[in-house]
C-alpha cells in the first residue's frame, strides 16, 4: 500500500453463517458453524489474500460477504452502504460494483450461451451500455483486456481451454466495472503454466483499473506472490491478520506457523523444521470451546480453554491467540 | 465437408425417429385429407347399409347405424391428436412452471410437492375419470381433466433438473451479476432441462390419446356424436362377436398412433442422450 491514509471499500464486522442440521424434531438445535465472528477490512486498491485448509470457511465467507449465501448475523458495510439493510431489488443494482470469479471455469459458463452472450449478459442484467454497437464494442474491448480476441466472440465456452474459459470469467466479472472482485480460487483449478499467466493478468487488471481482490486460496505460494495483506482462517474463525511482510516473515499465530511449514518453498531443501500438526481438523459442527486451534496446537494451555481475542499485536497485525507474546519470545521465526 | 455415415449407423440413430415420425406425418395428413380419401360423413347414418363387412364400398364395414367405420377412423384421428398434442403441451408447460418454481423455491415446494403426490397417489385412469366426471363432456374438458393427470409427472422431472443445476455455479454467477429470480430459472437453468422434456412430450402425448380413447369408451369423454376412437369403440363392443372389424380397425389405429409416437420418443431419447453417441 503506497497511499498514506486508504479508504476501506470493504468492512465486515462479526460475521456468522451457521448452517443447521437436520436432528430429532425436539432435540437440541445444531449448526455446522462454518465461519464464526469474523472481521476485516478491505482498503481500496488492495489485494487481502484468505489462507486456510479446505473446510475452513473461506469460500462460505466469501459467498456471505457478497450476500449470496444470507449470513446469521454481523454487519456488512460495502462502498459506505451497509449491505444487509438492502432490500434484493437494491442489493441487485449494487451487485455491478462487486463480483466474484470462482474456481471452475468449466462449471461457472453457461454452456448453451455464447461467449459475446456471456459477457454481454451482465451488461443486460444491469441495462449498462443500450446505445446501438455499444454492448458489442465493450465485449471486444474485455476480450481484449483479458488477452482474448474478437475472432473468440460468436463460440460456446466448450470450445475453450481452462485457462481461456477463466479469461472469459474475468471478462463477464469486469464487464460492469466492478469496484470489487472475489477471487475464489481462480487459478486452482489451472494447470501450472497457466496458472502464471492468469495471475499475471490479475495484476495488470488491478493496476490498469483500481479494482481491488478478495484473494481466496489454498496455495501459499500464490498468495505470497500476489496479496498486500493476507488473513489466516481456521475451523471458521480468522487466526491471524497482517501485511504479506508480517505473515510470511514474521508469522505470530502457532497454525500460521504449521501452515507456513508445510509449504514447499524454492531453495530451502532440507532446512525448515516442520510443524507436525497432531490430529484431524474438529468438526465445524461441534468446534472445541475456547481457542479452536487448542486440540492440535503443540502449545495449548490452560488459559486456552478461555475464548481469546482479536488483539493487534504489531500495528496492522492481528491476532487469535492467548500466548503468542510468550510463544514469540520462545521460538522466534 | 459432408460427413457421411455407414447405413446401418445411420439407422441405428435416426431409424426409429423416421419410423416414427414417418407414420405419424401419415396419420396427420391422412386426417387432415379425409373428405378427399372417403367419401362418406363420419356421422352420416345410413338405414340401408346397416353392420355391413368390409367390402370395397366400406373398407372398414359400417357399424349398426350404417355410418362408415373407415371414415370414423378417420376422422375420429382429429380428435385423438388435437387432444395428445393439446395434453402434452398443457402439462408441460404447466409442469415447466410448477416445476423451476418447486426447485427454486424451498417454500413452494413443501406446499406444491403435496399436492402433487396426492394427485400422483391415483392410477392416471381413476383421475382422469373422476375429473372428466367432474368437467363433463367436451374435447376441452377432457383436454382439462387430462392435462391435470399429466402435469405431476412433467413437474417432479422439471423439479429434480432444477435442484442439481441451481447449485452449479453458472446460475451462482448469475446472481452475483444481480440476475432476478426469473431470469436465472428460464434463462440458466431451463435451457439445461430440455432433453428429458421432449421425450417427456411424447409419452404424454401417447398416454392422452389412450386414456382420451378410454373416456370416450366408458362415454365420459368427448360428445359421443363426435366421432372418436373411443366412442366407436364402445358401440361396438356389443358386436365384438359378431362382427370383430368394427372393434379391430379402430383399435389397430389406436395401437399404431400410441406406438409411432412411442418409437418416436424413444428415438429422440437416444439421440439426445450423450452418453449413447
Amino acid at each position: 500500500m503506497t497511499q498514506s491514509d486508504p479508504r476501506v471499500l470493504l468492512d465486515v464486522e462479526d460475521v456468522c453463517k451457521w448452517f443447521p442440521i437436520k436432528g430429532w424434531p425436539f432435540g437440541p438445535k445444531r449448526y455446522v458453524q462454518a465461519v464464526n465472528h469474523v472481521s476485516f477490512h478491505l482498503y481500496e486498491g488492495e489485494t487481502l489474500g484468505l489462507v486456510g485448509e479446505s473446510g475452513c470457511g473461506k469460500t462460505t465467507l466469501a459467498r456471505t460477504v457478497l450476500r449470496l449465501i444470507e449470513p446469521t448475523q454481523g454487519s456488512i458495510q460495502f462502498d459506505d452502504v451497509d449491505l444487509m439493510a438492502q432490500s434484493k431489488r437494491q442489493l441487485r443494482a449494487m451487485r455491478k460494483d462487486m463480483q466474484i470469479v470462482f474456481q471452475d471455469p468449466y462449471s461457472s459458463l453457461h454452456p448453451r450461451m455464447t461467449v459475446r452472450q456471456i459477457i454481454e449478459e451482465p451488461m443486460r442484467i444491469r441495462g449498462l451500455y443500450t446505445e446501438p454497437g455499444a454492448r458489442e464494442a465493450r465485449v471486444k474491448e474485455l476480450l481484449q483486456m483479458v488477452g482474448l480476441n474478437e475472432t473468440h466472440m460468436d463460440r460456446y465456452p466448450h470450445e475453450f481451454s481452462g485457462g481461456q474459459r477463466q479469461r472469459i470469467v474475468i471478462a463477464r466479472a469486469l464487464a460492469t466495472q466492478p469496484k470489487l472482485i472475489i477471487c475464489d480460487e481462480p487459478v486452482s483449478a489451472l494447470d501450472v503454466s497457466v496458472r502464471a499467466q492468469i495471475l499475471n493478468l490479475l495484476q495488470d487488471l488491478q493496476q490498469q483499473l483500481g479494482l481491488t481482490y478478495l484473494f481466496i486460496s489454498h496455495d501459499l505460494s500464490v498468495v505470497e506472490h500476489i496479496c498486500d495483506r493476507v488473513a489466516i482462517m481456521y475451523l471458521g474463525q480468522m487466526v491471524e491478520l497482517g501485511s504479506n511482510e508480517a505473515i510470511f516473515r514474521h508469522p505470530l499465530h502457532p497454525y500460521t506457523k504449521a501452515l507456513l511449514s508445510a509449504a514447499p518453498r524454492v531453495g530451502q531443501f532440507g532446512r525448515r523444521d516442520r510443524i507436525i500438526l497432531e490430529g484431524d481438523i474438529p468438526s465445524p459442527a461441534d468446534p472445541p470451546s475456547g481457542c479452536r486451534f487448542r486440540t492440535r496446537c503443540p502449545y495449548a494451555a490452560e488459559c486456552c480453554a478461555q475464548e481469546p481475542k482479536w488483539v493487534e499485536a504489531e500495528p496492522g497485525h492481528f491476532i487469535f491467540c492467548h500466548r503468542f507474546q510468550e510463544l514469540d519470545m520462545a521460538a522466534p521465526a | 465437408m459432408i460427413h457421411r455415415m455407414r447405413p446401418s449407423v445411420f439407422l441405428r440413430k435416426y431409424g426409429r425417429i423416421l419410423l416414427g415420425g414417418g407414420v405419424l406425418v401419415l396419420i396427420v395428413l391422412a386426417t387432415l385429407a379425409a373428405p378427399l380419401i372417403t367419401p362418406y360423413e363420419p356421422t352420416a347414418t345410413n338405414g340401408a347399409e346397416l353392420l355391413q363387412f368390409p367390402s370395397a364400398v366400406h373398407w372398414m364395414g359400417t357399424d349398426r347405424f350404417g355410418r362408415d367405420v373407415f371414415s370414423w377412423v378417420l376422422y375420429g384421428a382429429r380428435v385423438s391428436l388435437l387432444v395428445g398434442v393439446a395434453v402434452a403441451a398443457v402439462s408441460t408447460a404447466a409442469g415447466i412452471v410448477l416445476g423451476l418454481l418447486m426447485g427454486y423455491y424451498k417454500t413452494v415446494d413443501r406446499i406444491v410437492m403435496r399436492i402433487l403426490e396426492g394427485l400422483s397417489a391415483f392410477p392416471d385412469m381413476l383421475l382422469a375419470l373422476t375429473l372428466a366426471c367432474i368437467f363433463g363432456n367436451g374435447v376441452d374438458k377432457v383436454i382439462l381433466a387430462l392435462s391435470i393427470v399429466g402435469t405431476p409427472s412433467v413437474a417432479r422431472i422439471v423439479r429434480s433438473q432444477v435442484l442439481s443445476i441451481k447449485e452449479s455455479e453458472h446460475v451462482e454467477s448469475a446472481r452475483a451479476m444481480g440476475a432476478t429470480d426469473g431470469r436465472i430459472m428460464f434463462r440458466y437453468i431451463l435451457p439445461l432441462c430440455v432433453s428429458p422434456l421432449i421425450i417427456r412430450f411424447t409419452t404424454t402425448m401417447a398416454s392422452a390419446i389412450l386414456t382420451e380413447a378410454s373416456l370416450s369408451f366408458l362415454g365420459v369423454g368427448v360428445d359421443p356424436t363426435v366421432p372418436t376412437w373411443g366412442a366407436i369403440l364402445s358401440t361396438a363392443k356389443d358386436f365384438v362377436i359378431t362382427h370383430p372389424y368394427m372393434a379391430i380397425y379402430p383399435g389397430l389405429a389406436i395401437v399404431i398412433t400410441v406406438l409411432s409416437i412411442s418409437i418416436l420418443g424413444d428415438g429422440l431419447r437416444d439421440l439426445l442422450d450423450p452418453k449413447m453417441k
